[in-house]
């Protein structure tokens, strides 16, 4: 039943639409922001390890 | 030059964020389109167990070893897993709004979690109330390694034998069973590996400045 139920529901899937392109775009450019600092942190410290 | 594994980390990251909003999911009532935190809640709380499981590893080396980077390992290992747990109580806390109605519920898979950092933010205070430092390294290892046993019986065993709204706990069946044609899994497995090497990488950066710090010390 549960099965049944799930696949009838999954049948009608869902096309995303509304400009959510520009949400994903948005929080894809915050993570690349985070990593940049990561990865400038990261660089930073190796230099005064290397010190 | 950066670690390969970090700049894995990041891109699986940034691989589930974009087509984790984007993939179809499985319609279903009440959850609907909140099903998607699923690629963004639950990876922390598989980073967390996995960065704690390090840092009681870095425990046990410590009282095996005696080396002191062990220790620092294994408490900077402990704040990235609490600041990963923190996050997936956030999260949780505002999925739980808006498919349980409330931020909070006296749920057991809710409360163990919350109990389970409660013993970490413990450990820190514990560590911060020792000034000599051998003493601190073994006191917090030894705490560290009794923690972690309870924390996993608390949030995996406990809210399996009582009944909870979390799904995979007391008779609710986890994502697994929704999950029929992969699509699901095809962004969170790289969501959950991804997290994880992030989590590693923030730790990293708090392990080196404090041996960098250590080391300053040492000279001064």
């Amino acid at each position: 039943m549960h099965n049944i139920l799930t696949i009838l529901l999954q049948a009608q899937t869902n096309a995303i639409s509304g400009k959510i392109e520009v949400v994903i775009a948005v929080i894809a450019a915050l993570f690349v922001g985070v990593v940049a600092y990561l990865v400038y942190l990261d660089k930073k410290i190796k230099k005064l390890e290397d010190k | 030059m950066i670690k390969w594994w970090k700049i894995t980390g990041a891109v699986l990251v940034l691989y589930s964020l974009i087509w984790g909003l984007y993939t179809p999911i499985p319609q279903l009532a009440i959850l609907e389109e909140s099903i998607r935190n699923l690629f963004y809640h639950v990876p922390m709380w598989f980073s967390m167990i996995v960065i704690l499981t390090a840092s009681m590893y870095h425990a046990v080396l410590y009282l095996a070893k005696g080396k002191i980077e062990s220790d620092v390992k294994s408490a900077e290992y402990a704040k990235t897993g609490l600041l990963f747990g923190l996050m997936g109580i956030v999260t949780g806390m505002l999925w739980a709004k808006h498919t349980w109605g409330a931020y909070w519920t006296n749920d057991p898979k809710l409360n163990s979690a919350a109990i389970g950092l409660l013993m970490y933010f413990a450990y820190l205070v514990l560590r911060s109330s020792i000034e000599d430092e051998e003493k601190r390294a073994r006191v917090s290892a030894v705490y560290n390694i009794f923690s972690f046993p309870i924390y996993i019986v608390l949030i995996f065993i406990l809210p399996r034998l009582t009944s909870s709204l979390h799904p995979g706990n007391g008779g609710n069946p986890g994502f697994n069973s929704y999950d029929l044609d992969s699509k699901l899994r095809l962004v969170f497995y790289p969501a959950v590996l991804g997290w994880i090497l992030i989590a590693f990488w923030v730790a990293d950066l708090g392990i080196r400045t404090t041996f960098l710090e250590k080391k300053k010390e040492e000279h001064a």
